[in-house]
């Protein structure tokens, strides 16, 4: 088991560093001046374009760009942002706040209702709520963020006066945004549930349970449900690189301040500081995910740990 | 009894004075978050929005007549060879932080703007050839400049050359300046939190406002609190919801509603400036030829482009300037018109008809193509559709729009060269804002302007300081760009400001963008 | 009653589809001819969804939008699917090394952030919708091939693999023959769900304005269009919107059919 930590371990971090030197090199090839950081209008003289440029260490070779990066990181410096000027560690600090609690809250709205849809789906008895349970989680896939984000702000905002329509800081304004992400995710949550719970019923062993007399319900809860997490929690992975997309369009259709647009931001003004710090917190994020999921899943599924 | 009655009457009365100098609030709506908002060193107009209200500046300039009045100068001369600019300054004018307001603070300033250290984008392209500034004593300075520049006065009534605390600037380096900004005027910075909110609380000590606000004294608004809507539709919203009290650049068919809907004020102010307009990339076939492109303006109904996107808040542009900018020349009206039928005979002139019968013009077999290329900002991507749409039909020619998301990539996708059009607009009350667009060398020359001719009379129009003459020279520059059809002009843009009706008094200064925050007051 | 639903659904995909293919006959309206004076009008019995800003029927522009976010969406499905079972099998079939080598680099490709993967695409191939899809389809391929490696690992070490292998059989004879046919009902029902996923993210890139231009009409365009316009028109976003969800919801249905097989 140790070992399989150590090996695994190794793996997490080597791809991370794989993960950011690629996206390093690949960053540079992004259309684009970073020197040109203002909006709309260009009124810079060449002269001044040309210092900014020197002084980003643009007209150096890559290799040597991203060296002097390497060292800068070794040293815990994620550089300063491009476009604003600002060190990185202060905008990631800033604008994590509120893209975590949106994160946490969609995902928490999505774990729920995703896997009461997929039960719901599987378990019921009535013909009527198994076949509406799937609708919904047919619909939740289906509704693009913008859709459902769009029609929860004219029905609320402005038909009801309830809520804020756009963030005006405190929990209120998490509410709408975390319902429209979290829909979302939860539809393609309650989709692996279903299809994991589906297969689960017929496997061998459930049988087994069966015949010992246990009703479906306790069998499944009983064995199946340590067998159907795995591939669950793998999802949950999965969903976590979708959150990061979900959360910079919800940001930016709900005015929200957030790591998101700021992401957006740079990837549109080249801001390669910006956006390799972007890519090294989400990578290590999805891979601390992962290496946790597949622990878990050896730890529930005896069958994999042998593979 | 009387007295329980009197007191009552007299707390009420004191009651009622204390509301209009009370914790009042508003939230003011901005667009984009701009890259950064030292006005000494960043470009956009977002920024100045809140910042005119921090910083005093040395002159202003009445939106009307456009005459030039006092700021933190009381007075100033002219000397005759245009070189040296003597200002007197009010004496009494305090920073926010406490320090006196000199001469020396002038020069701190220029000093600073005009350095290479802080690389300034904007603020040193107003001063022109400003070459140094001599303090005489507390209340006398003089700006010398290397040769004459009639557009000094206009630039230094900008917000970016607003007068800023000498001792702050040297707390804090190019970077971090910003977040602590220390000026003179009716508002006090007090945060910025890049993306969320710019928060600004009024200076009770100030007392020097210009004659161009009604209020030269303490403002009546306690807090002001910027916020930004990046998204069109949200901006409408936050106002109708009540997120926002004044709101900028609403969308047109937004105002249109809510000016029906008669809940909302709308305040539209017409920017001066360049137009949004469509440049003619003169180097590049089939725009290199003069038939082409007069066919291309005129195969344009711009009257029906305008009104379908902007709902008759913009004008139809008709040049290179805006009617609001000055020195624009009517002359240029009624130069093109309208004409599906003249444009495809104009076309057909120059020999590139379509000879294969695919419906489109070729030049020997190959298809003729137009690209064009096009910002995402100001609505533009409807006009071009449009556009399309309209050249495809009367002139049989095929148009591919190439859209960019940013700035800079609008720039990367212009350098290529491969564009025959680019759409592009640009701001500022003086009109030596089409230098760096008409000059051969100019950074913005997306027209790939070849010829010197143009480019010495705007070198010529900028240093002249006889303002008939100055006029006479931009009138000759305008009649030319639109003979030589170098641009199609489409409309004047306008912003459309909106605005709850407990809000009064919300007015712009000469350049547009700007409001005088002092002004704006809650009328119950 | 689910039968019932899922013939529903069925019908509707079938509908779309044709509506692509013969959509020029069947649009009443011009797709993209403003008509100034008609912009906005609600729907009614001339126009059964309403008309736009620009006064354009909005029925025949959802109509001619299909064509665009449909074939754009299956050619992603169809690249996505083909490298991930490419990848998939080869790393089920072979194993060791190659099954390494392979899932450290999809783990890689994952790792980074959606948006980002999807800008350096466009900035690499181009803002077409040819390279869209192209550039779509690889970034869903990583999830598909390891769903088809988890897939086929699970009948690898089957009792009727191991007996033609003990028989004389190649690893290719086993990844092709053995492997992916039995397979199939996954790979057929994760396709659809890949479909959905593709439309989505191509909307999602109309959305950040990194796709297309601004003529080209699609599902995704018009959902954009029409959260612009909801004060004034919502007929156009709630038709195009539900255009999306009503065709994702029919591949669902259709897919669970796969795997109910």
């Amino acid at each position: 088991m140790c070992q399989f930590i150590v090996r695994r371990a190794t793996g997490a971090l080597l791809s991370l560093w794989i993960v950011t030197t690629l996206v390093f090199f690949a960053v540079h090839s992004l259309p684009g001046d970073p020197a040109q950081a203002a909006l709309s209008q260009s009124t810079a003289s060449e002269a001044v374009l040309e210092r900014r440029r020197e002084a980003l260490g643009l007209n150096r070779p890559v290799y040597q760009q991203y060296i002097r990066y390497l060292a800068q990181f070794a040293h815990g410096n994620l550089g300063i942002s491009w476009a604003t000027g600002e060190p990185v560690s202060t905008i990631i600090l800033d604008q994590a706040g509120p893209t975590i609690a949106l994160a946490s809250a969609s995902m928490s709205l999505a774990m729920c209702g995703g896997f009461s849809l997929g039960f719901l789906s599987v378990l019921y008895h009535p013909k009527f709520v198994r076949g509406v349970a799937r609708i919904i989680s047919g619909i939740a896939v289906g509704l693009p963020v913008m859709y459902s984000a769009t029609i929860l702000i004219w029905i609320f905002a402005i038909g009801l006066h309830q809520l804020p329509a756009t963030s005006t800081g405190g929990i209120g304004s998490l509410l709408l945004p975390a319902l429209a992400l979290g829909f979302a995710m939860a539809g393609s949550i309650a989709q692996v549930v279903e299809g994991e719970l589906t297969v689960v019923l017929s496997a061998p062993y459930l049988v087994t349970a069966r015949a010992k007399g246990l009703s479906i319900r306790q069998a499944v809860l009983k064995h199946g449900l340590r067998v159907a997490l795995a591939p669950i929690l793998s999802i949950g992975a999965v969903q976590f690189g979708y959150l990061l997309s979900g959360t910079v369009v919800t940001e930016s259709l709900f005015a929200r301040r957030g790591f998101g647009r700021v992401v957006l931001s740079a990837v549109l003004t080249k801001d390669i500081p910006v956006l390799q710090a972007a890519v090294v917190i989400s990578a290590s994020i999805y891979i601390i995910l992962n290496f946790c999921a597949d622990l878990l899943q050896s730890a529930l599924d005896p069958r994999i740990r042998t593979s | 009894m009387v007295h329980i009655i009197a007191l009552s009457l007299v707390l009420a009365a004191c009651g009622k004075s204390e509301q209009t100098t009370d914790q009042t609030e508003i939230v003011y709506g901005l667009t984009l978050t701009p890259s950064g908002i030292d006005p000494h060193i960043n470009a956009s107009a977002e920024l100045g929005i809140p910042l005119r209200s921090v910083y005093d500046t040395l002159v202003y300039r009445d939106a009307e007549t456009k005459d030039f009045f006092p700021g933190l100068a009381e007075s100033w001369e002219v000397s005759p060879d245009g070189l040296t600019y003597s200002f007197t300054l009010k004496s009494g004018v305090k920073f926010h932080d406490g320090t006196l307001f000199n001469a020396d603070a002038v020069r701190t300033n220029i000093q600073r703007i005009i350095g290479p250290a802080i690389n300034s984008q904007k603020a040193t392209q107003l001063l022109g050839p400003v070459s140094d500034v001599k303090v005489i004593d507390d209340t006398h300075v003089a700006i010398l400049l290397s040769e004459p520049y009639a557009p000094l006065l206009d630039g230094l009534s900008q917000p970016y050359l607003g007068i800023a605390s000498p001792k702050a600037l040297s707390n804090y380096d190019a970077a971090t300046y910003q977040f602590h900004q220390v000026g003179t005027g009716p508002y006090r910075f007090v945060e910025y939190v890049v993306n969320d909110r710019l928060v600004l609380e009024r200076n009770p000590e100030y007392r020097w406002g210009p004659p161009v606000v009604t209020n030269t004294g303490m403002p009546a608004v306690n807090r002001i609190v910027f916020r930004f809507y990046e998204d069109p539709p949200s901006r409408a919203l936050a106002l109708e919801s009540g997120d926002a009290q004044i709101m900028g650049e609403i969308l047109p068919t937004d105002a249109k509603r809510l000016a029906t809907d008669g809940k909302i004020q709308l305040v539209p102010e017409h920017i001066p400036g360049m137009p949004l307009q469509f440049f003619f990339n003169t180097a590049s076939s089939p725009t290199t030829n003069l038939a082409v492109r007069q066919a291309l303006i005129i195969a344009t109904d711009r009257q029906s482009i305008v009104q379908a996107v902007f709902q008759g808040y913009s004008p139809v542009a008709q040049g290179p300037l805006t009617s609001a900018t000055l020195y624009y020349n009517a002359q240029v009206e009624g130069r093109y018109t309208y004409d599906p039928v003249q444009a495809a005979a104009l076309f057909n002139s120059t020999g590139w008809i379509d000879s294969d019968g695919d419906g489109w013009r070729d030049e020997k077999g190959t298809r003729l193509e137009i690209h064009m290329v096009v910002p995402p900002w100001g609505m533009t991507p409807d006009v071009a559709t449009l556009l399309k749409q309209q050249w495809e039909s009367n002139l049989h020619i095929k148009v591919n729009i190439i859209q960019v998301a940013s700035f800079p990539m609008l720039i990367d996708e212009a350098s290529k060269g491969n564009y025959q059009v680019l759409a592009l607009n640009a701001f500022g009350l003086d009109p030596s804002v089409l230098n760096s667009f008409y000059m051969q060398n100019g950074r913005n020359n997306w027209s790939h302007v070849a010829d010197s001719e143009l480019g010495l009379k705007l070198s010529e129009a900028q240093k002249e300081m006889d303002p008939a003459r100055r006029a006479a020279l931009y009138a000759e520059i305008q009649t030319k760009i639109m003979d030589e059809a170098l641009v199609l002009p489409l409309r004047e843009y306008t912003n459309l400001n909106g605005v709850q009706p407990a809000i009064q008094g919300l007015h712009f200064d000469a350049q547009g963008w700007f409001p005088y925050l002092t002004d704006i007051g809650l009328g119950y | 009653m689910e039968d019932r639903l899922r013939k529903i659904f069925a019908a509707i995909l079938i509908l779309v589809i044709v509506g692509i293919v013969a959509s020029a006959p069947l649009i009443p309206y011009s797709p993209k001819s403003p008509n100034f004076g008609d912009e906005f009008q609600r729907p009614s019995w001339r126009h059964w969804l309403g008309t736009d800003q620009f006064g354009r029927d909005v029925l025949s522009r959802l109509v001619w939008g299909s064509q665009i976010s449909l074939i754009s969406a299956a050619l992603s499905t169809v690249i996505a699917v083909s490298l991930g079972v490419i990848i998939g099998a080869a790393s089920a079939g072979v194993g060791g090394y190659l099954d390494w080598l392979l899932m450290r680099g999809i783990d890689i490709l994952l790792a980074v952030p959606g948006i980002l993967l999807a800008m350096l695409l466009v900035a690499t191939f181009g803002r077409g919708y040819l390279e869209i899809s192209l550039g779509v389809g690889i970034s869903l391929s990583p999830a598909f091939s390891r769903l088809v490696r988890a897939t086929l690992r699970s009948i690898r070490h089957a009792p009727y693999i191991q007996a033609s292998e003990a028989l004389g059989a190649t690893t290719t004879r086993v990844i092709f023959f053995h492997l992916i046919p039995n397979a199939v009902p996954q790979i057929a029902s994760f396709s659809a769900i890949l479909f959905s996923w593709a439309i989505l993210d191509i909307a999602g890139l109309e959305f950040l304005g990194l796709a297309g231009s601004p003529d080209n009409v699609s599902w995704g365009r018009l959902l954009n269009e029409g959260r612009t316009y909801m004060l004034d028109a919502p007929w156009i976003a709630l038709s195009a919107g539900a255009a999306i969800t009503l065709t994702i919801l029919s591949l669902l249905t259709v897919g669970r059919t796969f795997r109910e097989v």
